[in-house]
């Protein structure tokens, strides 16, 4: 082949000339950014109105625990401006309460008082009421050791959290067993570590202040609050708490929301709520994190400073609970004028919204050919033909974009498309399936995708299955799974797109989820079992499910008890004995007030029409996770129920939005934007869909070993087939219920594969291919390499491309054929090709 | 810009601590300036048999030594020392993990280096202050406790200090304080002369004492290892002691203070106990990496690991027929020694010889145990042991058949620690919450309770600050 020269002259398709086309996509994504951060904020912005003190009113009961004050006001252009290390304090009655000059309140006696907070000229007051009780209160165990041991690091998963513990000494992972981690404290080895009568020789804290060797460093500051708490609760005698203690509640973080410049720095507060209604300051006792590091950055005591423009979220966990404060990092921009919010569909209204307050203009519309290529290969895994190219662009109706839809919706490959999705999701493999329970229920999903079957009509069908392959299609489901634990996790990541694996086994490190939790859903499905379908006899993997009505419910190995079936969510429904469990459950999952179906249905289409989730991963959906744009997804979601959880419904809504219509084509302000959908962003065509567009283009079939001839790509029953290509380009073997088993990443194999392999060579040089029979038909070079581009690129050739490849084929002097085929190589060797753009 | 951390600020404020700013013409304390840097960000891996980059901190003379990358001091040139080199800068290489030093620290480093890099004598870092309160505040959970051979008398291990009350629980008991902040095993030798007591100081140091009984005086006090010594005994013939070591190995104690400290490696974690046969030619030991082992004292090599339980081991006792072990997995399992050890050279290299027999031809189970077991005691007559932990009975058993002989409920849990006098009429249980208690057996009446030392009355309930 004579690439060489390709190279050295046209424009658009020769990446792999110029190096690495994944480092060109990276490049392209990161390089303008640095335009952006470039002079440093004004000192002393321009504010308006008044003074914002948090919390505006506060009740000191405890001598211990001090409150602290945060101070903000609003710049003209929505920004918040931390001024609490700019802010003087006064408290009118010392007697009372004292604050220190960096805004922490401390009691002194009972009363009530004011304080004044000054800064920038404005003023605010704070009403503290201190009511101490009469005998000072002791250390606790579960409300001051535990959190310090959580925010030492003392229970992470790789110190003392780790299910073996660290050096002999086990801790519950994140601080998940109070009850476990006293008892190893002061009683495990004779009480080694703890000693009441000569606290500080403690080992306790000796091995953390770094007095004595420790694997896990020095952690803790002598003399810092942390170091105090623990001194003071082993002084008082290192006893466990009262039974009638308060317990906590709930977290809550300020601020919320902030809308901040970039080199910026805002503190936050965090404050725990207990049973008996008290409040308490607990940022210094809680741990933070940042979702995305380069936007902004927080300090161990929460300060967070932004970074670079984007958004991110702050998460702030204590005592295993999570609170997050949303992060929106803007240069304050003068000049921008918000874009219209449409009103004509919803995901244009909450995206135009968010990129307002975001001060991004999102990109212009899509030109016709682009949009055509994009929808009907989203949509049906198909890139148009130049006939169907040529009707569309040349349509002069104005809603034939919307006409297009409905076309695409009742094509064959539409249902290829979506019943090899629902195939992935649901694992229909011959790997644990025999062949004729695959192909019936892969026939039961084209069917449910071809007469568009509601969703909550599909779970439940797809969750009721029961008996062989010839009994119902849909007991697949249950066939594939090794045991009843894989069952509930599958179920819950498709349907709920919820994780429960970590649960299993402790506490969910990142979620409120718990072993009764995880035993609660498990005993909706312990009565399911398979056995042999004695009616296939010799036909591998011929299993029959069966529900044992009797089955009890399965034990929480924590408690040692049987954990009732129990809602994701905690409510535990009143079962009669000798029911299948599982109409219980779909009858929860598809109920109109369910919190997770819809939501992570919504979500998870969502993500096949962009580069990304709402939520992402899509199924992950945990509240340290939270969605880019929540008012969006709960719109979104709020619909689907309302259109009664109709796929082909919520599918026009999302590729009829503006949104999905965007160009890729970025402008200034929104080139560093990858979360918002402010532009479309391209990505790799799916394994399946490459394969077929490549058929298509070139006009040579592929013939697949281990599938029925004629089967394209996407008709494949599951993986068990030989073909390097779909290997190579990501096609999931169907072993995980995760989105993500299917690989959509790009590596040097495929560029390799492109390049070398005989996917390409052999087809573009093929004598019944298309190019031979363009070659031959089209004596014109100029309409010949229109074609080729049709075929290939779904576009015409731009004038500077003509030229290009005039000089190009002319070079080839007569060898006409060669120079065709040469040509289309490079064409489908190009990123265009392999990208959604 | 806002202020740099300001609750950083708002912690040093309130607690008074300040890294301030160092007058250049004050003179540099290592002991009080420089060794807390040293101690903090440093010294948890240059310290303890290898240290880091083989680098120790522990010692003046090793400081100015250095480790492998060369001296770390060139006095009066902090510019050409290692140490600043290595911690200042951009982006220093140590600490590895975490933040780096402070400017304020390294300052004070660097000003210490240009007067000359003094080491004055520091107490070394393993000494720490060892309280023992003339009156308690709290009662001392009683981790060990012995009875006398004549029956007459109680020792109990209470945190740093042992105390001997007599067996009928009348009169002043007798206080001895060691320099171990724990004490975790008492005993009274054969004669009834000496009590020992070993434990040592969590991650500092492991410590023996001998005390004669009859005025009281401490006679032998060893230190060994790098953390506290757990369980053991005298041997047969009262010339040496064997106990447990956090690294895994049985220290073979000669009571002749002149006389070499062996070692003896067998376990892969702590060993919390060790019993001598009668003959005083062999050791069965229990550790924390779940095995049970048995070892030639001769050679200080393992004969053959007998069992290795689910979980963490916290007691073994012999009398020579039968190895008695248990620990977490709340099992109770005899192991026959001659059936266990057919074919193992007892003289021999010991680790060479392949035992022919299977586990269950030696294996004797006792009975399922309530709860963890903490403590196995044997009686003096080597035929009866008592076993306790975290449930609240005491159970009696006879070795030779595995009968339960007696037991004990309604004990305060958990119990710590569990003895028997001579031919088995007497129990002893010391518990967490402080108390000894003594039952008569084999009828279980109970003759006192007791906390053997003083405790103020009232505080325990009071509230704290």
């Amino acid at each position: 082949m004579n690439s060489s020269k390709l190279s050295d002259t046209t424009g658009t398709a020769l990446i792999f000339h110029r190096g690495s086309w994944l480092s060109i996509l990276l490049l392209s994504m990161l390089l303008p950014s640095g335009s952006l951060q470039a002079e440093s904020p004004d000192e002393s912005p321009g504010l308006i109105g008044q003074l914002t003190v948090e919390p505006s009113s506060v009740e000191l009961t405890h001598r211990r625990r001090p409150h602290s004050l945060i101070v903000s006001a609003r710049t003209p252009l929505g920004q918040t401006v931390d001024l609490t290390g700019r802010a003087s304090f006064r408290c009118a009655d010392e007697q009372v309460a004292r604050v220190s000059a960096l805004g922490l309140i401390e009691p002194i006696a009972n009363g009530t008082t004011r304080i004044e907070v000054q800064s920038q000229g404005l003023f605010a007051l704070v009403v503290v009421t201190v009511k101490l009780p009469a005998e000072p209160r002791r250390h606790s165990f579960r409300d001051d050791v535990m959190p310090v041991l959580s925010k030492s690091g003392c229970n992470q998963g790789s110190c003392h959290g780790y299910s073996l513990g660290k050096n002999g000494f086990k801790l519950s992972l994140r601080g998940s067993d109070p009850v476990a981690d006293f008892q190893s404290l002061t009683a495990e080895f004779f009480g080694r570590r703890i000693n009441q009568h000569n606290p500080t020789a403690s080992l306790l804290l000796t091995k953390p202040l770094g007095e004595v060797p420790h694997k896990g460093g020095a952690l803790i500051e002598p003399g810092s609050l942390r170091h105090r708490l623990m001194l003071g609760w082993i002084r008082e005698g290192a006893r466990p708490d009262e039974k009638d203690a308060a317990s906590f509640r709930s977290l809550s973080i300020y601020p919320r929301r902030v809308v901040i410049g970039p080199r910026r720095q805002q503190q936050l507060q965090v404050v725990a709520h207990y049973s008996d209604g008290s409040r308490r300051d607990v940022t210094r006792l809680t741990t933070f994190s940042v979702n995305t590091q380069k936007i902004a950055t927080v300090t161990d005591e929460g300060l967070v400073s932004a970074e670079m423009l984007g958004e991110t979220a702050v998460s702030a966990r204590f005592e295993r609970t999570f609170a997050t404060a949303e992060f929106l990092v803007l240069e304050p921009r003068e000049d921008f004028e918000p874009t219209p919010v449409p009103s004509d569909n919803l995901v244009d209204r909450f995206i135009t919204r968010k990129l307002n307050a975001l001060n991004i203009k999102p990109s212009a519309i899509a030109d016709d050919a682009t949009y055509l290529r994009r929808l009907s290969i989203d949509l049906a895994g198909i890139q148009p033909t130049p006939e169907e190219l040529h009707a569309f662009v040349s349509d002069s109706d104005p809603a034939k974009r919307a006409k297009m839809i409905e076309t695409l919706f009742s094509r064959s490959e539409f249902v290829d498309q979506w019943s090899l999705k629902w195939g992935d999701l649901l694992q229909n493999s011959r790997g644990k399936l025999s062949d004729p329970a695959v192909f019936t229920f892969r026939e039961w999903l084209r069917g449910a995708v071809e007469s568009n079957l509601p969703l909550d009509e599909f779970a439940r069908q797809v969750l009721l299955g029961r008996g062989g392959a010839s009994d119902s299609p849909t007991a697949a489901f249950f066939a594939v799974s090794n045991d009843t634990h894989d069952t509930l996790q599958r179920t819950t990541q498709v349907f709920c797109g919820v994780r429960m694996l970590c649960a299993r086994c402790h506490p969910h490190p990142f979620e409120n989820w718990t072993q009764a939790d995880y035993y609660g859903l498990f005993s909706f499905f312990n009565q399911v079992g398979t056995k042999t379908d004695a009616r296939l006899p010799g036909v591998r993997n011929a299993k029959a499910v069966v529900i044992n009505l009797k089955t009890g419910f399965g034990l929480n190995p924590r408690s040692g008890q049987p954990q009732p079936p129990r809602f994701l969510g905690g409510t535990e429904p009143k079962l009669a004995a000798g029911v299948d469990r599982r109409e219980s459950y779909a009858r929860w999952l598809t109920s109109k007030d369910n919190p997770f179906f819809a939501r992570s249905l919504a979500n998870r289409i969502w993500s096949y029409f962009f580069h990304r989730g709402i939520i992402d991963p899509v199924d992950d959906l945990r509240s340290t996770n939270p969605p880019v744009n929540p008012e969006l997804l709960d719109s979104l979601a709020a619909d689907f129920v309302a259109g009664g959880y109709d796929m082909r419904r919520l599918m026009r809504t999302i590729v009829q939005s503006r949104t999905y219509q965007r160009s890729s084509q970025a402008n200034a302000t929104n080139v560093h934007d990858d979360a918002n959908f402010s532009r479309f962003v391209p990505r790799r065509l799916p394994a399946e869909t490459l394969l077929d567009c490549l058929v298509q283009a070139t006009g040579v079939p592929e013939a697949f070993g281990g599938a029925p001839a004629g089967f394209t790509a996407k008709q494949l029953p599951d993986a068990n087939i030989q073909s390097d290509f779909l290997k190579l380009f990501g096609k999931p073997q169907r072993m995980e219920a995760c989105e993500c088993e299917r690989d959509t990443g790009s590596n040097m194999l495929q560029a390799l594969h492109f390049i070398n392999g005989k996917s390409i060579i052999s087809r573009v040089s093929s004598p019944a291919g298309r190019v031979a029979t363009l070659v031959k038909a089209e004596k014109n070079n100029a309409k010949l390499v229109e074609k080729l581009y049709l075929w290939s690129l779904c576009r015409r050739p731009t004038v500077k491309e003509q030229e290009v490849s005039a000089a190009f084929f002319k070079s080839y002097a007569d060898k006409r054929l060669e120079a065709a085929q040469d040509f289309m190589w490079a064409l489908l060797n190009s990123r265009e090709f392999m990208l959604v753009q | 810009m806002m202020s740099a951390p300001r609750l950083a600020i708002v912690l040093c404020s309130l607690v008074g601590f300040s890294a301030g700013a160092v007058s250049a013409a004050e003179p540099i304390s290592y002991r009080r300036q420089v060794w807390p840097i040293l101690k903090r960000h440093c010294w948890s891996c240059h310290s303890g048999k290898k240290p880091g980059g083989r680098l120790s901190l522990t010692t003046a003379e090793a400081i100015q030594r250095g480790g492998e990358s060369g001296r770390l001091l060139v006095p009066g040139k902090p510019e050409e020392s290692l140490l600043i080199e290595i911690t200042g800068g951009n982006e220093p290489s140590m600490p590895p993990k975490g933040p780096p030093l402070s400017s304020a620290k390294i300052e004070i480093l660097r000003r210490w280096i240009v007067q000359g890099a003094e080491v004055d004598k520091i107490a070394p870092p393993g000494e720490a202050r060892i309280v023992i309160p003339r009156e308690y505040t709290f009662p001392p959970a009683i981790t060990s406790t012995a009875f006398s051979p004549d029956g007459s008398r109680i020792a109990c291990a209470c945190r740093s200090e042992v105390v001997v009350v007599q067996a009928d629980g009348k009169g002043l008991p007798l206080r001895l304080p060691t320099r171990s902040d724990l004490i975790n095993h008492v005993e009274f030798s054969a004669d009834g002369k000496f009590l020992l007591a070993a434990g040592g100081t969590p991650s500092r140091y492991g410590e023996v004492c001998v005390f004669a009984v009859a005025d009281g005086k401490q006679v032998l006090a060893r230190r060994v290892g790098n953390d506290t010594l757990f369980r053991g005994g005298f041997s047969p013939d009262g010339t040496r002691v064997a106990l447990g070591g956090a690294d895994g190995a049985v220290y073979v104690i000669p009571l002749d203070a002149k006389a070499k400290v062996r070692r003896f490696e067998l376990h892969s974690d702590w060993v919390v106990d060790v019993a001598w046969t009668p003959d005083g030619k062999k050791l069965v030991t229990a550790g924390r990496d779940k095995a049970t082992k048995v070892a030639s004292v001769e050679t200080g090599k393992l004969l053959r690991t007998v069992d290795s339980s689910k979980e963490r081991m916290s007691s073994v006792v012999t009398d020579g027929v039968f190895a008695v072990s248990a620990g977490k997995a709340r099992t109770l399992i005899g192991y026959q020694l001659d059936v266990a050890l057919q074919n193992v050279s007892v003289t021999g290299a010991g680790n060479g010889a392949k035992p022919i027999t299977r586990r269950d031809q030696y294996t004797k189970n006792f009975e399922g145990q309530p709860g963890e077991v903490i403590d196995i005691a044997l009686s003096g007559n080597r035929k009866s042991i008592a076993v306790a932990g975290l449930s609240t009975e005491v159970r009696i058993y006879s070795i030779a058949d595995r009968k339960r002989t007696a037991i004990a409920t309604g004990v305060r849990a958990p119990v710590f620690s569990v003895a028997l006098n001579g031919d088995a009429t007497l129990l002893a249980v010391g518990g967490q919450d402080g108390q000894l208690e003594v039952y008569r057996l084999p009828k279980v009446q109970r003759v006192f309770s007791r906390i053997p030392v003083p405790v103020r009355k009232s505080v325990a309930g009071k509230p704290g600050r």
